[in-house]
């Protein structure tokens, strides 16, 4: 995704459906407007959308290890802080 | 509540004034050759790693909104409000795509702002001034938000009277705010966002732990939210909200969360934090991580349901008719007094960081797009900097008016009446690093329809409390669903866009020159080309 250049079809189709997944998980707002089952107090509507930050960040890492997996080595980051 | 709480306000002054020092000997970390530049004034000299990054996007991101305005249209409308949650966590993905391109091109070819990179790729000063203008005028509202925030903690500590002595405290707060600002530029907020962070963090993990078990747990906060929530509204005789989204609410909890998420990494100051990383992979890692700041933003936005599950707090909110003060009043009630005032201070200084962000941002974006673009062209880099210290006072004058003119009682449609205007940049900025397809004039044409559009449905809206900009929802043509007007007037936007192209360019109506080539766009620090500070020789 970062570098067309360098990342195989394969590997774009995958961080295309990484990044667009919340998305539809999220739009689609009836799905998950309800209160039943609950969790640990929370009404399904909540944590289930507290859980879907979780995973969006999770897959957003994914696909970022992907993306940067593809393109050629270069050297460790130079963190300056 | 009606004295002033000797504890809590002593614990924020401390802190407040600790901050204040800070912000001034901001100036000196990291320092460049000169601050009299505007990528160090404004860009903090284009450094920051991914944690410093972090800090300061979280910063922008995480603000007076978080803490008052999301808790706040949770107590008033129940899983209405929730929408928050889902826009911050779709925002991110966004980020992803188009920060990194962003940041390449804007490296490659020394652009400071939003408006130089759409002046660049379409060729068109214009087009560059309309994104200038959009983003100053979104930032005025916004900052205004920061200032109903900082103004709620004032409130519930007993700082209140009538006319000025009122509005006293916020306007010393604002002139330490302005006056640090103009010397430290954005080293200020960055340094700051580190004890506010700080401060945030502690507050959220307590008031999440321990509120729930003062209050019987979380099933029973979900509980009494419930039947406060279904109790009729007096004003309108309907109950205020209900713990899920309803049939005619579907729509409009999407288009808000979307909207937004499209607004969020186009504003002015979100691109100045991104912009001043010093590598484009910061921006990519930062997108994976800074999720965990929304994980936070819907626990916070719970404290609306806590302030209902607590009767005295939901009953003293009531009766000053005003949602913002939800979460202060809980404070004041559950925390002991210490703790309380550390967590006004945590609101205050939240308020503060962006606030001065913002304000940056925007006087970044008149110096470079209006002012050397149309009336200086010859601008030494002092003098674009002096001027952009002096907008950033104005700008901040700009969001007063807001404040004063405004309805305050859902100030979160201060920042949505923003999105609805910065949105309309998107086909430009966001788009636009894509492809080079859209024609100049179209793109200028759509933004225009949809401003246009976009502020008058904005502005006709009512309540019964409220004669115009009653909120930021309204009917979705051929759909009858109520859906943010940003969204829609985006999608009018594209329509205007799209058509207009094509005749364009069937008319061989001429277009700009694309400054930018594919690679500009990928290009990381280290690659030939790439510059840190390209105006920085030249001084």
């Amino acid at each position: 995704m970062s570098d067309p250049r360098s990342t195989s079809p394969a590997v774009r189709v995958v961080v295309a459906v990484l990044l667009i997944a919340p998305f539809v998980v999220y739009l689609a707002v009836p799905s998950y407007a309800r209160v039943e089952p609950r969790l640990a107090g929370f009404p399904f509507f909540y944590w289930w959308q507290l859980l879907w930050v979780i995973l969006t960040a999770v897959f957003i890492g994914v696909a970022y290890r992907l993306s940067r997996r593809a393109r050629p080595a270069r050297p460790a980051d130079e963190e300056d802080d | 509540m009606d004295d002033v709480n000797g504890v809590e306000l002593t614990v924020f002054l401390i802190f407040f004034a600790a901050v204040t020092v800070m912000g001034f000997l901001a100036a000196r970390w990291r320092r460049g050759q000169t601050i009299m530049h505007l990528d160090e004034w404004g860009l903090g000299g284009r450094r920051f790693g991914t944690f410093t990054t972090w800090f300061l996007l979280g910063g922008d991101l995480y603000t007076a909104y978080t803490f008052i305005a999301v808790p706040a249209a949770v107590f008033a409308s129940g899983a209405m409000g929730f929408w928050a949650l889902p826009y911050a966590a779709i925002a991110y993905p966004i980020v992803f795509l188009i920060g990194p391109r962003l940041w390449s091109v804007s490296h490659v070819h020394g652009y400071v702002t939003t408006a130089d990179f759409v002046r660049g790729r379409f060729g068109s000063r214009t087009l560059g001034l309309a994104v200038a203008v959009t983003g100053i005028l979104a930032m005025m509202p916004y900052i205004a938000l920061q200032l109903v925030g900082i103004q709620a903690v004032l409130t519930v500590m007993g700082v209140k009277g009538s006319g000025l002595a009122r509005d006293l405290p916020l306007l010393i707060a604002f002139a330490l705010l302005a006056a640090y600002t103009f010397t430290s530029g954005l080293r200020a907020p960055a340094l700051i966002a580190f004890v506010k962070d700080t401060l945030i963090y502690l507050v959220i993990i307590v008031a999440v732990i321990y509120i729930p078990t003062k209050l019987g747990g979380w099933g029973h906060i979900f509980d009494s939210a419930q039947s406060s929530l279904a109790k009729p509204n007096p004003a309108t005789g309907r109950p205020s909200g209900a713990l899920v989204t309803g049939d005619m609410t579907h729509w409009a909890y999407g288009t808000l969360a979307l909207g937004s998420a499209l607004a969020l990494f186009i504003y002015p100051h979100t691109v100045t934090g991104a912009l001043a990383s010093g590598r484009r992979d910061v921006i990519k890692r930062n997108a994976a991580l800074l999720p965990a700041y929304s994980l936070l933003l819907g626990l916070l936005a719970l404290l609306g349901y806590m302030a209902l599950a607590r009767p005295d707090v939901a009953a003293a909110v009531r009766a000053a008719k005003n949602p913002q003060l939800a979460v202060p009043t809980l404070f004041d009630h559950v925390f002991p007094g210490w703790f309380a005032g550390v967590a006004f201070a945590a609101i205050g200084v939240g308020a503060l960081v962006p606030a001065a962000i913002m304000s940056i941002a925007a006087s970044n974006l008149f110096t470079r797009n209006v002012y050397t673009a149309f009336f200086r062209p010859g601008a030494t880099a002092a003098e674009e900097t002096r001027v952009s210290q002096f907008v950033s006072l104005l700008v901040k004058i700009g969001a007063l008016v807001f404040v004063l003119a405004f309805d305050k009682t859902l100030s979160i449609n201060l920042q949505l009446l923003g999105g609805i205007w910065i949105v309309q940049t998107f086909p430009s900025l966001g788009l636009g690093l894509y492809t080079r397809w859209f024609h100049r004039w179209a793109l200028l044409a759509g933004w225009a329809v949809a401003m246009v559009y976009g502020t008058v449905t904005a502005y006709e809206q009512h309540s019964p409390t409220q004669k115009h900009f009653a909120q930021s929802t309204a009917d979705i043509p051929f759909l009858g669903h109520p859906g943010y007007i940003a969204l829609t007037a985006f999608v009018i936007n594209m329509i205007v866009v799209m058509v207009l192209t094509v005749i364009f360019r069937a008319a061989g109506v001429p277009d700009g020159t694309d400054e930018t080539r594919p690679g500009d766009y990928t290009a990381d620090a280290d690659e030939p080309g790439v510059t840190d500070l390209p105006e920085l020789v030249t001084d």
